[in-house]
């Protein structure tokens, strides 16, 4: 959890260096998300570049790229069209993964009328076993891609904000309308399929 | 046990491992959602102008005057002369706060055909002057896409825009072109209305309006219904 906060605050600090920009780091979510409302377009850049990876990449695990950017859109689509509605609770991130697993949900749903595939084929690479000191690093993070891709829908969503954010695991299960009991459950199948998956790299 | 232990550890090498990926939006969708942010907030600055003011008549002779002269403001610079109801081609402040490329200060096209704050007004007359420009292009760009598309539609070697589909019956958000970039991505809201070879329409809001690449610049043209195809 330490370890995500640090990497928001550094994509923060990381988008401009002038003093605003350092001001910013500090500021929360929350006050980021009142301050647009009032119209300030500089607070919603902040706020964008802070979350913007973790939402791409959530959707990028899940879908083709052409589908994990139009739902990276549509979410923020709907964060702006509800931006005015949002109500400072100190859980910015929970509100716009629970607007991302709405759209990630809907997407599905269109996927299985239409019978497409949930990933695209090319980006599923199967490095030759055992010949991991030959195989470099992007070969095997490709390879945990691949693992991730694998796992059933419920399980990887759940993995997901779990690596992406810092959300606690009521949070998540709230977001993702299951019980506390049911996160836990889909994260340890998802571990353990997980670990079997890229064991021979170990 | 701990919520972490009952859920299972994820090995500390495969948490680093992910981390690594890092894999950020592209500037389209980063164009993409700055912008509708931005028109966001402008639509909200009108719409809480005017209810508050009608709302409080007891305000007082002064705020009436200052409503009468806004309006009398707002009315004069959103004059509906056809540039005026042009979307206006403007460039979006970078994340990082570097410069835009060229091609990127023409590609950056809002909807905004209610008038602006007089503040942009300069700005906006500059951009009418390059749109008016532009226009002239467009006729003829639109003349010589058009009869090279049809000369050329099997082999599509001449084809300033061509839609990228999501999937079998549902089209795509983005439009590529290999001469203008990055890519336009339309807003989420945005219904396809046809897609070309050479253009492409959709309708926002009741609105239908039509993109094509000419002279490696994005076009955006607002379209009468009677027109569209």
């Amino acid at each position: 959890m330490t370890q995500g906060l640090e990497s928001h605050e550094a994509q923060a600090a990381s988008v401009d260096a002038t003093p605003a920009a350092v001001l910013s780091a500090s500021v929360s979510d929350d006050q980021l998300m009142a301050r647009y409302v009032a119209g300030d377009m500089r607070a919603f850049e902040t706020l964008y570049a802070r979350h913007k990876g973790a939402l791409y990449r959530f959707f990028l695990r899940q879908l083709p790229q052409a589908q994990a950017q139009d739902t990276y859109q549509e979410t923020w689509s709907k964060l702006i069209a509800s931006a005015d509605k949002y109500q400072a609770k100190g859980l910015f991130q929970a509100y716009l993964f629970k607007l991302a697993h709405n759209v990630l949900t809907d997407q599905h749903r269109k996927n299985m009328r239409h019978q497409s595939v949930e990933v695209d084929p090319e980006t599923l690479v199967d490095p030759t076993p055992g010949l991991t000191e030959q195989i470099s690093r992007d070969e095997i993070r490709q390879s945990l891609h691949n693992e991730i891709a694998k796992l059933p829908v419920n399980q990887r969503t759940v993995w997901l904000i779990k690596q992406e954010t810092p959300l606690s695991l009521a949070d998540i299960a709230t977001l993702t309308n299951t019980t506390l009991e049911g996160v836990k459950s889909r994260l340890r199948y998802a571990n353990e399929k997980l670990k079997a998956g890229m064991q021979r790299y170990v | 046990m701990s919520d972490d232990k009952q859920a299972g550890q994820t090995p500390p090498w495969i948490v680093d491992l992910y981390a690594e990926g890092n894999e950020q939006p592209p500037e389209s969708l980063d164009a993409a959602v700055l912008r509708e942010a931005q028109a966001s907030i402008e639509q909200g600055k009108e719409i809480n102008l005017q209810p508050s003011m009608l709302r409080k008549p007891w305000v007082g002779g002064l705020a009436s005057a200052a409503v009468v002269l806004l309006t009398v403001t707002v009315m004069f610079v959103g004059s509906p002369d056809p540039d005026s109801l042009m979307p206006r081609v403007e460039t979006l402040p970078s994340l990082n706060q570097a410069p835009l490329l060229e091609d990127e200060a023409a590609v950056q096209v809002t909807h905004e055909p209610m008038p602006v704050p007089q503040s942009q007004l300069m700005r906006r007359q500059q951009m009418s002057a390059e749109v008016q420009v532009e226009e002239k292009d467009d006729a003829a760009g639109r003349a010589f896409a058009k009869s090279s598309a049809q000369e050329n539609i099997a082999t599509a070697s001449v084809e300033p825009a061509r839609m990228r589909l999501a999937s079998a019956d549902e089209a795509a958000l983005l439009i590529k072109s290999p001469t203008c970039k990055p890519d336009y991505r339309l807003p989420a809201a945005a219904k396809i209305e046809r897609v070309g070879l050479v253009d492409t329409t959709y309708r926002l809001d009741g609105q239908v309006w039509r993109v094509a690449c000419i002279a490696g610049a994005w076009q955006l043209q607002e379209e009468d219904d009677a027109s569209s195809e």
